[in-house]
């Protein structure tokens, strides 16, 4: 599905699209889109997701001051058991009001101690393994393109060299 | 001590700001005073188990610094603060297998937001368990439209030129019956032109019939008359013949 084709298109760049759904949970429920086809929170690069963040916060200002709502919901549903019913990355944003009839209310587990502990520790293994890289700035990219090449140019002279008789 | 109400009223906002910090649970937990599960840490937030979760291994990823909704946090926490999210989430998926996650952000009480100090969850799904789910309820493509001009210049767009109100579709039902009216008008007038014009083309149709007919017949008298000439011409000759004849006979009597 193409967001960007959508009568409720509100506007469109080069990393998102923000779009008024046909279906949505309540009038001024927004949904912003990647603008490149990812699918899963996972495929989105980090550098998508931080300008996507701030935009959501954005928009979710915009819904406070011009449509009257007493609070906003940001949802990412990731996969289909969470509910992602478009095969595009999105976030939902959704405008809340006094009796809206909608509900994100859930029904806490009551858990053990012990399983809380053995929670914790099977989940720290793999958030331990966390390191939030920056990505490198393309001009530090194409210098170490650079001395790459140099580096096969000297060594393919080094190579000349010893053939020589 | 907590101050009486009173004292609540005379204090100035970022007094109330101070004691909020103060009696918050949350900043407790991150400064360490209150005992809990930490998964991760770095300059900006940090991620707690939750202990009362919607799932088995729901996370929250508070600010270090106490902020209440996402609007009053730079820009700068809340970009790192979302990146951290989808880590969690990865985490969480390879740790108990599971095949979805969602990341829940409430601003406002209204939204469900049960603490004063901003969090965002994330916690894994499996299919048919009922935790959230986003409704999807059809509009009207006029309601849709009205939104979209409403929310347009706020998000950097000019507006359609669509019908949205009541008032503008009245208006426009009235102008189309005027344009209506006008029509029709202009039809009638139509159509009697092309009466005219035929009654016109009809008429030339017959001046040219008769002017043709009277050629001809003008040209038949002409004929006629030159006939008419030439036998009046040949009797005078005859005429004229006859007494000439007559001469010669006189004339052949006088030599006899």
């Amino acid at each position: 599905m193409n967001p960007e084709t959508e009568p409720g298109l509100l506007f469109k760049d080069e990393n998102q699209i923000a779009v008024l759904p046909l279906k949505p949970a309540t009038p001024g429920h927004i949904q912003l889109f990647s603008a490149q086809p990812f699918t899963i929170l996972e495929q989105v690069p980090n550098a998508v997701i931080e300008t996507m963040a701030i935009t959501a916060n954005k928009l979710s200002t915009v819904l406070f001051d011009h449509l009257n709502c007493q609070g906003t919901n940001i949802i990412i549903e990731n996969g289909i058991p969470a509910g992602q019913t478009s095969s595009r990355f999105s976030m939902h944003i959704i405008p809340r009001r006094e009796n809206d009839g909608l509900n994100f209310q859930w029904n806490p587990l009551k858990l053990s101690e012990d399983d809380l502990n053995t929670i914790f520790l099977r989940l720290e293994e793999f958030t331990n393994q966390i390191i939030i890289q920056k990505e490198k700035s393309k001009i530090i990219q194409q210098e170490e393109k650079k001395t790459v090449l140099e580096y096969n140019q000297e060594n393919y002279l080094l190579k000349q060299l010893r053939r020589m008789p | 001590m907590q101050p009486t109400e009173e004292e609540l009223k005379k204090m100035s906002p970022e007094q109330l700001l101070e004691l909020q910090k103060q009696n918050c649970i949350f900043c407790k937990i991150i400064a360490g005073e209150i005992p809990s599960k930490k998964l991760y840490q770095d300059e900006h937030c940090v991620a707690v188990l939750d202990i009362n979760p919607a799932s088995e291994g729901h996370v929250l990823l508070l600010p270090k610094d106490h902020y209440q909704i996402l609007p009053q946090m730079p820009e700068e926490v809340i970009a790192r603060m979302f990146v951290v999210a989808k880590e969690l989430s990865h985490a969480i998926l390879k740790a108990f297998n599971a095949k979805g996650t969602n990341i829940f952000v409430a601003n406002g009480a209204i939204a469900g937001q049960r603490a004063p100090h901003f969090m965002i969850h994330v916690f894994q799904r499996k299919q048919d368990d009922g935790i959230l789910t986003i409704p999807a309820k059809p509009i009207s493509e006029k309601d849709l439209m009205t939104l979209k001009n409403h929310l347009l210049p706020f998000v950097g767009g000019e507006k359609q030129q669509v019908l949205d109100e009541k008032k503008d579709a009245q208006q426009f039902i009235e102008d189309k019956k005027e344009l209506d009216a006008e029509i029709q008008e202009e039809k009638e007038e139509k159509k009697e032109e092309t009466k005219q014009v035929v009654q016109l083309k009809k008429e030339k149709k017959s001046e040219k019939k008769k002017k043709r007919k009277q050629k001809i017949e003008d040209d038949f008298d002409k004929f006629d008359k030159k006939e008419k000439e030439m036998d009046d011409e040949e009797e005078e000759i005859e005429k004229e013949e006859k007494t000439i004849a007559l001469d010669l006979d006189k004339i052949g009597d006088l030599f006899a």
